[in-house]
């Protein structure tokens, strides 16, 4: 009647799998309070990003770089303001998402339009803090289609998701005209080269982190995958172990067992 | 027997472990990704079992069903953003690397596991599957990703075949983008 260690008898295989299923539904919960971010379903998919696309790249970057994509997206406004919306550029550098209502209602209006454009960073003013650009600054423009009229203020805010070459320290700054900058309540979402804020309205976004960590163009360029050269040894060392131990160990118990009668 | 299944499981589970090193290729990334995931799931589907069990399509459904159900309550406790737009291409990889991985570990790993006990086949494709993942997305999501790959071996288990974890995986993977 165990259904861990019978091949033939297997009682209420549903009911184990309700079980397994909540306790994978906790660990995602516990892991949103442990670790303070947003946690995905899972951990899966086609794996590391393709490489950064610069607007002015680093010169280890220069030969190899692709131009960033630009997007113009259209959301329709109705009586209750913009649907739901999720524009981002193709490459995946830049995700603008909007809840219902977002954009606000205007009269002779029912398409309001969201543009993504990256701009290089050393053409805005310099960041606060002792910050340096992380990644091209994005500039965001919503405006109603029609008559052009920018939507400086969101009615509710959305979110922004930037993709970061460098993961280390990220934060993420804001602002209107590329003057003065605000900085935001930003977190890693998803990935560590993925950092997310909130998006509250038309302006220039850009992604910073500390300047002693772009003195390692290993990471730079990469914008994706969390493992540095050590730590993919470590863990593919660690893999084939435990791969070859899976195998190894139960063979050796049985032996184990035969030989002491049990 | 064994010593084949050893060396095709660390074989590719080494190369999913270097996926972060693929960026560094020049030009773009996703003909080697789908090299990658074609072989797991040529390795995976055509790997020799000692004794395959019967697929048990009965409760096939509900099975699936119990799965999607516990990925989709994750998404929302987990709340947020996606983290890249849901463009086609994004998807269209991601259930290539659904189903590859589900062939990969839930079909070869686990079957060759099983004739050592349904202990060792659960938790140990579970715990490989986590693990490989470490170096893509971070030690933090070893949890989830070993939650995960328990329901997606009790999946196996429960059916007898790995195409129902394969489609609650691929379900897993586009909740992820939405």
């Amino acid at each position: 009647m165990c259904w861990w260690c019978s091949e033939v008898t297997r009682p209420g295989p549903i009911r184990v799998g309700i079980v397994i299923a909540a306790l994978y539904v906790m660990v995602a919960a516990a892991t949103v309070q442990l670790s303070g971010r947003h946690v995905r379903p899972l951990y899966d998919g086609a794996g590391p990003a393709t490489p950064y696309r610069w607007v002015a790249p680093p010169p280890e970057f220069a030969v190899t770089n692709a131009p960033p994509k630009a997007i113009e997206a259209l959301v329709s406004v109705g009586e209750a303001g913009s649907t739901v919306t999720a524009a981002g550029t193709s490459d995946m550098q830049a995700l603008v998402n909007l809840p219902p209502g977002a954009i606000p209602t205007r009269a002779g209006e029912d398409t309001a339009a969201i543009r993504i454009t990256a701009v290089d960073p050393a053409r805005l003013e310099a960041l606060p803090d002792g910050r340096a650009a992380n990644g091209n600054a994005y500039r965001i423009q919503v405006e109603y289609d029609r008559s052009r009229h920018p939507v400086d203020v969101l009615a509710t805010e959305g979110s922004i998701v930037l993709t970061i070459p460098h993961p280390e320290q990220a934060g993420m700054v804001t602002s209107v005209d590329g003057r003065t900058w605000t900085t935001l309540d930003a977190a890693s979402v998803g990935a560590p080269t993925l950092i997310g804020a909130a998006f509250t309205g038309s302006g220039y976004y850009l992604a910073t982190t500390d300047p002693s960590h772009l003195a390692s163009p290993a990471d730079a360029g990469t914008g994706g995958g969390s493992g540095n050269g050590t730590g993919v040894v470590v863990v593919a060392v660690g893999t084939v172990v435990l791969v070859v131990a899976l195998w190894v160990l139960p063979v050796a118990l049985r032996r184990r067992n035969r030989n002491t009668g049990l | 027997m064994a010593v084949a299944a050893i060396a095709v499981t660390a074989v590719g589970c080494t190369l999913l472990v270097l996926r972060p090193a693929l960026p560094a290729l020049p030009g773009d990334p996703t003909p080697v990704l789908l090299a990658l995931f074609g072989l797991l799931f040529v390795a995976g589907v055509s790997w020799p079992l000692a004794h395959e069990e019967p697929a048990r399509r009965s409760n096939w459904i509900g099975v699936v069903a119990l799965g999607v159900v516990a990925f989709a309550v994750a998404r929302l406790v987990g709340g947020g953003h996606p983290p890249q737009p849901a463009v086609a291409r994004l998807i269209a990889l991601n259930l290539v690397a659904a189903v590859a991985e589900e062939a990969f570990f839930r079909r070869l790993v686990y079957g060759a596991l099983a004739p050592f006990g349904v202990a060792l086949a659960v938790g140990g494709s579970a715990a490989v599957f986590a693990v490989v993942h470490l170096t893509t997305y971070g030690a933090w999501v070893l949890p989830v990703d070993l939650a995960a790959g328990l329901l997606f071996a009790w999946q196996r288990r429960a059916t007898g075949s790995w195409t129902a974890s394969a489609v609650t995986h691929g379900a897993a993977n586009v909740l992820v983008v939405l």
